[in-house]
């Protein structure tokens, strides 16, 4: 409750009140701060919640060194990691590199990012730079095998899904609640971002330590939302069309 | 016309057949048989006259509380909702004998709390208030959570309560604990005024003064107390009585310095966001709002600020901020995170500029915290948004030169496509958990809507979707978060669309209509048809979620957060409530595909006149 009124500073004097908050100002006009407001949990939704609309295109005609540099002047490095391969356990923005996205739809998300990612405008990073940041995380190598899930049993993962309460934010199928939690699956998040998420999550989720959640219940639980099938096409669903 | 307009335009029309010198409303001049009853009683009885002085008059045709008939009339009030209760005995009978139980009419509800609740649902929709009668203190404090509600709300209710403060009149036993020395004193904090009148007279100018303040903006709640005595007593022979005239208050608009700037502000930003709280309610509001986006080809976000509250990623790339009279403009601008040391960051531009206009730095009361955080802005309007959109809209028709118009129009091509990608995203969205049981959010909205989107339809369920495009459809359901207003609001906005022959369609969560769930059977009583949809998820799943934030905190006992939150074992046969209680109802339904059927079973169940609750059994969330 200390650091509550600490960091919320109302109790403090006007100039002290003035003074934190132009310096979290500042600090939110930094590029530094920016990439600490992206948070990765969210995002990564958003990244395979639009990767199941369009098949992947390698069709980037864009400049690597350039997109290099600018994937690390705009910070994307903070959240991301220096090469694309996902933030530490503070800023545990997913893996990028190499994107599972085609361009446009890559795009799309830089545009338009579910929050807590902060959305970059042209005026940021014009169309042409962004294309060479694309360049840039295709070329880098996919992701380890230490970073491939271990195996897990489904069904098990379900139930442990459903008793320790998953499904209250995420639904009983991984698709997400309304305004609650996002969607886990079909086709879940690299296993080391989703066991980052769940051990020191950067948004709303709380916290499951491997005190709650061994270590073998957590690669249940993926087990199970890899198995969850793929959902149909709108245009399949009469009321959808 | 704005519903303010109409009923000043109703009112004016009473008091034009009312006024006397046109000053004032006597009440023998009302012109309504009601008041001509009082004439007669106005003057002294015959037969009392011709009484032998040694027998006890035990009777009267003429009780102090005809005359509060005569002045509740004079405010137009078309329904009252009132559990009955001794201490307003009096009023009760004037009413429906005296005043014929029309204009208003009695709705018999089952606790004080749905009465508030109902009364606030309706005026929500017909933006002006229901009288609710309630019993002392036993019936205010039922209906204090209803109170609460509609002040969070900030929607006019207008309650008489009964009392009786002559200690030496009051009957032995229960009377007394029906009686306090200061009756509304347990809901002043959260109410905008009340009064204790001391005499017929004093009750009719605190009435008429009780319902300007209740729809003087920032509308609240207001409580007047009839007491006992006042209500049986005859009406003193010499009383001169008269109802003052009503002249509601018009609405404050921003002034021209603050709309011009903010006219400026708005026609050169890049991207500009309009937030929209309690504006739209009204026709000519939705219309403002609509043409002031137009004009500028900026998005309009709800204002879903708080905590859990999602703000679209408009907010974050926004360089300009127009807050329209939203309740919590802090948790719009600002992120919060709820871990083990609570942290917040605003979600703006660090040179975003923050617009305010609302009607809520007019007003504010200290104990209850419903204010919300105090929002740091650039400019701030203390007025009512929908009195100062057309200056505003004006202001920035005249600053938008061509080229301005040209950066607007793309602006606007843009939106049309990021409208058009959200939409295809809903449609992805709802096929994740399309056929699953239980049965999703998005797969129940969706349904409903294929159905009822032919329809004069309002309300509504959330999940996929739906559009609006009538200024009524939209629910706008403010409250202060007390669980078991919905169930009640809901008849109370279906009893209001009902004269417009409207389906309305209501969300209807399992949770809330245990708390109160006679409400049913006052939907039913009084004919007023509304298709119910249960979202019937079986727990309390806010609270869930906060033991299970609890447990990972505390790193203990996560699979036991359904101990004291869920509503299982036995499962509640909703259909079987509702059946009890006259409604059609259905369920529990817990296969998506049985839905189409049942909800057309359903609507015919309502376009006959009743009301209608399908249980089905869904996703949590």
């Amino acid at each position: 409750m200390k650091n509550f009124l600490a960091s919320h500073g109302s109790r403090g004097a006007n100039e002290r009140t003035r003074t934190r908050l132009t310096t979290r100002l500042r600090a939110l006009g930094s590029p530094a701060a920016l990439a600490l407001i992206a948070i990765a949990a969210v995002m990564i939704v958003g990244y395979s919640s639009v990767k199941a609309q369009g098949p992947r295109s390698n069709n980037s005609s864009g400049n690597i060194q350039n997109g290099k540099r600018i994937f690390a002047s705009q910070n994307c490095t903070q959240c991301h990691g220096s090469e694309g391969q996902g933030g530490s356990a503070q800023v545990a923005g997913p893996r990028i590199g190499p994107p599972r996205l085609a361009l446009p739809m890559f795009m799309s998300f830089v545009r338009e990012p579910m929050p807590p990612m902060p959305p970059y405008s042209t005026k940021a990073i014009s169309d042409a730079e962004l294309a060479d940041v694309y360049a840039y995380l295709n070329s880098l190598p996919p992701a380890p095998a230490a970073e491939a899930a271990p195996p897990g049993n489904a069904e098990n993962g379900k139930r442990v899904y459903i008793a320790d309460g998953c499904y209250e934010c995420h639904d009983r199928e991984g698709q997400g609640g309304a305004g609650t939690g996002p969607r886990l699956a079909p086709n879940p998040i690299a296993f080391a971002a989703f066991t980052r998420q769940l051990r020191s999550p950067v948004n709303e989720m709380p916290p499951y330590t491997s005190k709650v959640l061994p270590e073998k219940e957590l690669a249940d639980i993926y087990a199970f939302l890899q198995a969850i099938p793929k959902a149909p096409s709108p245009d399949s669903i009469p009321l959808l069309r | 016309m704005k519903k303010s307009e109409k009923a000043l335009v109703d009112r004016r029309k009473f008091l034009k057949g009312a006024a006397v010198g046109g000053m004032a409303t006597l009440v023998a001049g009302t012109g309504t048989a009601g008041a001509q009853t009082f004439i007669a009683a106005a003057t002294p009885p015959a037969d009392a006259a011709t009484e032998a002085s040694n027998v006890e008059v035990l009777t009267t045709d003429r009780p102090g509380s005809d005359f509060m008939v005569d002045v509740i009339k004079s405010l137009g009030f078309e329904y009252l909702a009132s559990n009955p209760g001794s201490s307003f005995r009096g009023l009760h009978e004037s009413l429906i004998n005296y005043g014929g139980n029309k204009a208003p009419e009695f709705l018999t509800c089952c606790h004080e709390e749905s009465s508030v609740a109902l009364a606030q649902g309706f005026a929500e929709v017909e933006g002006k208030p229901m009288l609710v009668l309630a019993h002392s203190t036993v019936g205010l404090q039922h209906a204090a959570m209803g109170i609460y509600n509609a002040w969070g709300g900030r929607v006019p209710v207008y309650i008489i309560l009964g009392n009786s403060l002559d200690a030496t009149q009051r009957r032995p036993g229960v009377e007394w604990y029906h009686s306090a020395q200061d009756a509304a004193a347990m809901v002043r904090d959260y109410t905008k005024w009340d009064d204790t009148p001391m005499s017929l007279q004093h009750f009719a100018e605190s009435a008429v003064r009780a319902y300007k303040i209740s729809v003087t903006l920032p509308m609240s709640p207001v409580v007047l107390v009839a007491d006992g005595g006042l209500q049986e007593d005859p009406i003193p022979k010499d009383a001169a009585l008269r109802i003052p005239k009503l002249t509601l208050a018009s609405p404050p608009q921003g002034d021209s310095g603050s709309v011009a700037e903010a006219a400026r502000l708005l026609v050169a930003a890049e991207n500009p966001v309009i937030v929209a709280g309690r504006v739209g309610r009204t026709e000519a509001g939705a219309a403002h709002l609509s043409e002031l986006a137009e004009a500028l080809q900026a998005p309009v976000v709800g204002a879903g600020g708080g905590e859990g509250g999602a703000v679209g990623q408009e907010v974050q790339n926004a360089d300009v901020i127009l807050g329209l009279d939203v309740p919590d403009f802090w948790g719009v601008v600002n992120s919060y995170r709820d871990q083990l040391q609570r942290s917040s960051k605003p979600r703006t531009r660090k040179d975003a500029k923050l617009i305010t206009i609302s009607t809520a730095d007019l007003y504010i009361k200290s104990n209850y915290q419903d204010f919300q955080r105090y929002a740091e802005v650039d400019i701030a309007m203390a007025a009512d948004s929908e009195a100062t959109l057309p200056s505003l809209i004006e202001a920035v028709k005249r600053l938008t030169t061509d080229d301005r118009k040209r950066v607007f129009q793309e602006r606007g091509a843009k939106l049309v496509d990021a409208r058009k990608r959200a939409l295809d995203r809903a449609r992805t969205a709802a096929t994740y958990g399309w056929n699953s049981s239980p049965i999703s959010l998005p797969r129940l909205s969706a349904e409903v809507w294929e159905q009822v989107k032919n329809e004069d339809w309002a309300g509504g369920l959330g999940g996929y979707p739906w559009v609006y495009s009538k200024h009524y459809q939209r629910n706008y359901g403010g409250s202060s978060g007390g669980v078991g207003y919905a169930s009640p609001a809901a008849v109370g906005s279906a009893l209001a669309h009902r004269k417009y022959g409207r389906l309305y369609v209501h969300l209807q969560n399992d949770g809330d209509l245990m708390y109160a769930p006679g409400v049913l059977w006052t939907a039913a009583h009084h004919r007023i048809p509304l298709l119910a949809v249960m979202r019937n998820n079986r727990a309390y799943h806010q609270e869930v979620m906060h033991i299970q934030r609890m447990a990972d905190r505390h790193q203990r006992g996560i699979d036991r957060a359904g101990i004291g939150t869920t509503i299982t074992d036995p499962n509640i046969d909703y259909a079987k409530i509702a059946q009890g209680m006259g409604w059609h109802a259905e369920g529990p339904i817990d296969n998506p595909n049985d839905l189409a059927p049942a909800i057309r079973r359903a609507i015919a169940a309502v376009k006959r006149g009743e009301p209608a609750l399908l249980d089905t059994v869904t996703q949590p969330r």
